[in-house]
């Protein structure tokens, strides 16, 4: 484990808040862009984020340091978001035509360079819209190792040690993910678009 | 598709993420130089890498404007609150004995705890049996030298997040099948380090993943002659 990760969990399990503040703020972004590209919905990340910590603030007791802290809280985050999509499948939603053609109403459309001429504007719109489609109707297992390449950026040694698998999994994992992503956005990854 | 080109369409993912061996790497440059279609395929993935890139920038603009410090405070204030009260189960169970002893309660009171650890034991069995298929089993607590003493944690599950080790400790992983793990763990269970003899069970209300953790009774030494 980081050392300087060492220092702050013995100190927090000591009871220094401050000590925890700091390990919060090393890491509640990193944090926040797991759970907001699991759960694609920017506003409830920020409390499942909030979330996150409270959890690793309950349990950092238990937590002996055999693993890194990252790798710990990763899968706090990730079982929380998992959690959370769960009772969101379960929650009616009353149809509506924004969420037929453009994914879940919560989703956030970026609103796109104003500079940019309408059509072309609109076309950037459907299409980030369909990315976040082509996210959305990933499993978890895919979700995560997509999030872990393009959004934390780690090596695939790294993902393997957060995961626990080994680097020919992940290689294959994100092959697989890539392609179903590709299938929802086909027509939109031609030349020219 | 020629063979060739499907073998060489599963390396160009890890081919754009810089993480092929020299020879891999350098198959997949010859194909990409003389086949149009595996060409056309890379091309693909640039733009959707460069899509997806753009769209998580866009869920982390302003977030270095917030912080979620305020809101945690505060919830741990709560937490902490709780803590200093000693709003535990050994707490509760200490201030009945001490209305028992001043006669302001029922002595039946315990019967409910009983019953509970009792539903739970049963609910517990139920759910081994009904899962005979399982691969991933750690040892169920059968005998209390298998599980942690009060307070600690299974030597086997240290360093689980929180939810994986409850489910870990009834012999299923919960990361191998999470949908499956989580329709069949409704309680929270938990002991504490009350007199010998309680089991604790607690339905923990600020749990979100209901799980089950085993944190059985210390088995209780036995005298010179082995009579417990």
């Amino acid at each position: 484990m980081d050392t300087d990760d060492k220092v702050l969990v013995a100190r927090c399990k000591e009871g220094d808040r401050d000590a925890f503040r700091r390990l919060v703020q090393k890491y509640e972004r990193r944090i926040y862009g797991i759970v907001v590209g699991m759960i694609r919905d920017r506003e409830e990340a920020w409390d499942l984020t909030q979330e996150v910590f409270v959890k690793v603030y309950r349990h950092l007791g238990s937590f002996e340091g055999n693993s890194s802290l990252y790798t710990w809280m990763y899968r706090i985050t990730v079982n929380l978001c998992i959690d959370f999509i769960r009772k969101r499948r379960g929650v009616k939603v009353e149809y509506d035509d924004a969420r037929r053609h453009d994914g879940p109403v919560n989703v956030q459309l970026p609103v796109g360079n104003p500079a940019e001429p309408p059509p072309q504007r609109l076309l950037r719109e459907e299409l980030v819209g369909k990315v976040n489609q082509s996210l959305e109707r990933l499993s978890p297992k895919h979700k995560q190792i997509i999030i872990l390449r393009e959004v934390e950026g780690l090596a695939y040694q790294e993902i393997a040690d957060v995961l626990g698998i080994s680097i020919g999994t992940v290689m294959s994992r994100l092959f697989h993910a890539r392609k179903n992503m590709q299938r929802v956005l086909t027509k939109y990854l031609e030349k020219g678009i | 598709m020629k063979g060739e080109c499907k073998q060489i369409r599963k390396l160009i993912s890890a081919y754009v993420d810089g993480e092929l061996s020299p020879d891999q790497k350098a198959r997949v440059e010859t194909e990409l130089t003389g086949c149009d279609d595996c060409r056309a395929e890379y091309e693909r993935l640039l733009r959707m890498r460069a899509l997806v890139w753009e769209v998580f920038q866009q869920d982390l603009r302003g977030a270095g404007e917030r912080s979620v410090w305020e809101g945690v405070e505060a919830r741990i204030a709560d937490i902490d609150a709780a803590r200093a009260e000693g709003g535990s189960w050994a707490a509760g169970i200490r201030g009945w004995l001490e209305r028992l002893r001043l006669g302001l309660t029922s002595p039946l009171a315990p019967a409910g705890v009983a019953a509970a650890v009792v539903t739970v034991a049963i609910a517990a069995v139920l759910m081994v049996l009904a899962n005979p298929d399982r691969t991933d089993t750690a040892p169920a607590p059968a005998h209390l030298d298998q599980v942690a003493l009060p307070g600690e944690v299974p030597a086997a599950t240290r360093d689980q997040a929180p939810e994986d080790r409850g489910l870990a400790a009834t012999g299923r992983r919960r990361d191998a099948e999470p949908e499956r793990a989580f329709r069949r763990n409704e309680l929270y269970v938990d002991s504490t380090d009350v007199d010998q003899g309680i089991v604790i069970v607690d339905v923990d209300p600020e749990a979100d993943t209901p799980a089950i953790v085993w944190h059985l009774q210390e088995e209780p030494e036995a005298g010179e002659d082995g009579v417990i």
